[in-house]
């Protein structure tokens, strides 16, 4: 699922995006953001995981943002942030839970005339994040960014999310165990 | 006196080479192979933006999926013509694909000698086994090519090596990082000759199982203008003449 907000005529490269089956929510995307006005112009991006947990509240998670910026029109080519981080990945629906941010604020990048370039690459991975339970909990990315006027940048972002079993589940996990064990010995 | 008059010449003929602007619309051409599989071309609508033409489009066919969006622009100020944008290409398939990518766009008519410098960069975005992108052998990924009536020559290769590759983990983006040729940035500055009739660029590469790449390219030229080119060559017989007197 991939939304956008913008407030500008954008053509807008076709987005790729993936989501991995319930084991391990992904979501993944590609996209290209044109600005075809004079001015600087804002954009937001969303994608969203087509599967969803429910009722985790620790989760293993990891994911990555990188950034190719272009400029044609002979004068330079910006990207920045626009007051909030540029990466926000979250866990959840109703009150999702900010689980990563990249590109903090402030946050910029440029390139000179008729230049282009990549920053470096944002890699993030965390074991037992805590999250606010729900009864839905996808796995969402959200893009914000300021870009130039008539200037071009492709973002590619990754989220991965695997909940992590409860003290009390694997407690319970544990008791199955010994108990299988002791009814195979005593077989 | 001569001097004077020699500085004005010179300064008309700088300001007639600045104000380089398309006489024709550039004709662009994407041209996409998956090798093994076969060939589409497309010739994208030039849309008009300030400064020159927007192209756009996508295909999906075989086993990749790819989109584009191009433009040129003819810098007044410079006499600088860019051509490029972003090209994206992804392997749906579940095997390592070779592609070979030519973005082809017409020169206005030109006489004299033209400078060049071009760059390309890019996004990796690895599937479920990572990302994959490489080149073909010992051949360079991105080349600049121009095409005349007695054939075609390549001005520039860019991401070439022992082979070219670069990787991101499963399910990863990462970056592809800026090579380029001429100054930087690409004010153009390599000299190539005559510009010819139309240039190229080519992308050649393998790409890993569900990989996806996004290349962003441009191929930068600057070519005098015919009124500029005449009177330099006014300003070079007046100076030729005054020597002999």
């Amino acid at each position: 699922m991939v939304s956008m907000a913008r407030n500008i005529s954008v053509a807008a490269l076709a987005a790729g995006m993936a989501c991995a089956p319930a084991s391990a929510a992904l979501v993944q995307f590609m996209h290209t953001f044109v600005n075809t006005s004079g001015t600087a112009q804002d954009f937001t991006f969303t994608a969203t995981s087509d599967v969803a947990y429910s009722g985790q509240s620790l989760f293993d998670i990891q994911g990555s943002l990188a950034l190719n910026l272009i400029d044609l029109n002979g004068n330079g080519a910006a990207v920045s942030t626009n007051g909030v981080p540029m990466y926000v990945a979250s866990i959840g629906s109703v009150n999702p839970t900010v689980v990563q941010t990249i590109w903090n604020e402030p946050w910029a990048f440029g390139v000179g005339v008729y230049g282009n370039g990549v920053p470096p690459d944002q890699v993030f991975a965390a074991m037992n994040v805590p999250v606010t339970p729900e009864a839905v909990q996808p796995l969402t990315i959200t893009i914000r960014l300021r870009l130039s006027a008539r200037d071009m940048v492709t973002v590619s972002g990754t989220f991965q999310a695997v909940p992590v079993p409860a003290p009390g589940a694997i407690a319970l996990l544990a008791v199955t165990g010994v108990s299988g064990i002791g009814r195979r010995r005593r077989r | 006196m001569g001097f004077f008059r020699n500085a004005v010449l010179a300064s008309i003929a700088a300001a007639a080479t600045a104000g380089s602007a398309f006489a024709s619309i550039p004709a662009v051409s994407v041209r996409i192979e998956q090798v093994g599989a076969g060939f589409v071309t497309m010739n994208p609508t030039a849309n008009p933006v300030e400064g020159g033409y927007a192209y756009s489009g996508n295909v999906s066919l075989w086993g990749f999926q790819s989109s584009f969006e191009l433009s040129t622009n003819s810098k007044s100020g410079t006499g600088n013509e860019a051509f490029g944008g972003f090209f994206t290409l992804k392997n749906t398939t579940a095997a390592v694909q070779q592609f070979i990518i030519d973005l082809n766009v017409t020169n206005d008519p030109s006489t004299g000698n033209a400078l060049a410098g071009g760059s390309v960069a890019g996004v990796l975005l690895g599937g479920p086994n990572g990302g994959l992108l490489q080149g073909v052998g010992n051949g360079a990924v991105w080349q600049a090519i121009i095409n005349g009536s007695s054939g075609s020559t390549t001005i520039a290769s860019l991401m070439s090596g022992n082979p070219f590759t670069v990787t991101t983990g499963a399910n990863q983006s990462g970056g592809i990082a800026r090579e380029f040729f001429g100054n930087d940035p690409q004010i153009p500055s390599l000299p190539i000759g005559p510009l010819g009739t139309s240039r190229t660029i080519r992308m050649q590469f393998l790409l890993g199982a569900g990989s996806e790449v996004s290349l962003s390219t441009s191929f930068v030229v600057q070519v005098p203008a015919p009124g500029a080119v005449a009177l330099l060559g006014v300003a070079g017989l007046a100076g030729r003449r005054r020597r002999r007197i």
